[in-house]
């Protein structure tokens, strides 16, 4: 027996079994899809951060840039600040957990809102990626890079045809998104956003930020109630509720809202991505105005008006529409 | 026996209305208690003062009219009642009683329904697509609002 070639078989056999290891540990290692969209909504929550996004949606005959600085400080406080287009009014909007306030820059007034940072709205996000994991195929793309920082790339197509679609770029380093692209239930792109900029680890003293707002809210400033369940709002107005018996595959309900000085009920159902909205009021309600973008189905019966708003097909809207009693 | 109940028992002594035996027990008290016999001295003095003031006879016939006032009987609640339905009965014919009564129940009806229904007004239909987009925010990975789209300088 040749000792050299005994030698060369060793070797070979060596590199295979180092090839394989290392093939498996890669594989043991790799994060899933769904373990990384999970990081990342507990990131969008446990990050100091300093940023300015660029935001386009199309919207029928016309499509809009905005840029946005924002400034994130775990774990509630959000301060965002829309800078261009000109012919856009700035609007400024500050979350600390509890209230959420929208003021535009240089009037008087603020409209007040419950937080979206808030530990209820947090549940309410976290039970949206459960119906996501449910209700979508997630698949982890080619790795991408934003802002030269290395990132996965996450695609959420849904499993029920029909439904709004998502791709998503994670930073591999703190799990914050930091672009998205959002896709219509036909797969045309209406809406992208992606940061220009962004340093981590920037604390900021909360305290100087409402300088800019007129007032601080109280509660009784409250122009809208949330995160109501069917029961409490039932229990709250005048008027009958109607909900539908039809929902398109995948969809729950995730909250009902009290809206336009009481007078109005918002109900929304959720596969996790998509949204569903009806709106119930008074047919003494008049509505004045019209939509650019949305196309809601409107409708007059027992004394109320109802509005649905969802990005599925006509006919779905419809069958969902005739179920609602 | 304490001090406190002889002296109740003075005004009873004064009047007489006291035992032969419960007297000389009085009396034996105050002989050797100080503060009974200053009491009983003070309560004698308004017996003999109220004594000495003439008594006044009631006019004649003051105890007829008296015993007459007295067997009146009161009205009652019920008889009030009674009487004012008798009143109602006479006082207004059918015809006006039904008038009042249709009258009554109809503004009750139209103060509840105005209490039941709002006022009308008017709300811009942008309100419910600002509505549509903070549900969307709701969600896990919708980013920030698109509602600057809202707010174009006019």
């Amino acid at each position: 027996m040749n000792p050299g070639k005994g030698f060369q078989k060793v070797l070979q056999s060596l590199f295979v079994l180092i090839i394989l290891s290392g093939g498996m540990t890669s594989g043991l290692l790799a994060i899933e899809p769904k373990e990384i969209l999970t990081r990342s909504l507990e990131a969008q929550f446990g990050l100091d951060f300093e940023g300015i996004k660029e935001m386009k949606f199309r919207l029928p005959g016309r499509s809009y840039t905005i840029t946005t600085s924002i400034i994130q400080q775990k774990p509630d406080f959000t301060y965002t600040t829309t800078s261009t287009p000109t012919r856009l009014k700035r609007l400024v909007t500050l979350d600390d957990g509890e209230f959420r306030i929208e003021h535009i820059w240089g009037s008087n007034k603020s409209e007040f809102f419950p937080s979206l940072n808030s530990p209820k709205a947090k549940e309410i996000k976290r039970k949206s990626l459960d119906l996501i994991f449910n209700n979508y195929k997630i698949s982890r793309l080619l790795d991408g890079y934003i802002l030269a920082r290395p990132a996965y790339v996450i695609s959420l197509i849904p499993k029920h045809p029909g439904n709004p679609w998502r791709k998503v770029w994670i930073d591999k380093k703190t799990y914050l998104p930091l672009k998205e692209e959002d896709y219509n239930r036909r797969g045309e792109l209406i809406s992208s956003s992606f940061y220009t900029e962004i340093h981590f680890d920037k604390r900021f003293s909360k305290e100087k930020f409402y300088h800019d707002l007129p007032q601080r809210p109280r509660k009784k400033d409250f122009s809208q109630k949330r995160f109501l369940s069917l029961k409490d709002l039932r229990r709250k107005i005048r008027f009958p509720v109607s909900s539908p018996y039809y929902l398109p595959l995948g969809y729950e309900f995730q909250e009902a809202v009290l809206f336009s000085k009481e007078k109005a009920v918002k109900l929304t159902y959720t596969n996790g991505l998509g949204v569903i909205c009806l709106f119930q009021m008074p047919s003494n309600i008049k509505l004045r105005g019209y939509l650019e973008g949305a196309h809601p189905l409107v409708w007059k019966k027992g004394g109320r008006t109802f509005l649905l708003m969802a990005d599925i097909s006509r006919k779905e809207l419809i069958k969902i529409a005739q179920s609602v009693k | 026996m304490s001090c406190k109940k002889w002296k109740k028992k003075l005004s009873s002594y004064l009047d007489n209305e006291v035992s032969s035996r419960e007297r000389s027990k009085i009396e034996k008290h105050l002989k050797s208690c100080r503060a009974c016999f200053n009491q009983f001295e003070q309560l004698g003095r308004l017996h003999r003062l109220v004594r000495s003031i003439p008594s006044e006879k009631p006019r004649s016939g003051f105890y007829e009219r008296l015993s007459e006032r007295l067997s009146q009987k009161k009205t009652t609640l019920r008889e009030k009642l009674v009487g004012w339905r008798y009143g109602w009965q006479l006082s207004f014919p059918r015809v006006g009683k039904i008038a009042i009564a249709v009258s009554a129940v109809l503004l009750v009806s139209v103060s509840f329904y105005i209490w039941r229904s709002p006022t009308s007004y008017e709300v811009n239909i942008k309100v419910f697509e600002e509505e549509y987009l903070r549900s969307q925010q709701m969600n896990s990975f919708v980013g920030e609002l698109a509602l600057p789209v809202f707010f174009e300088i006019e």
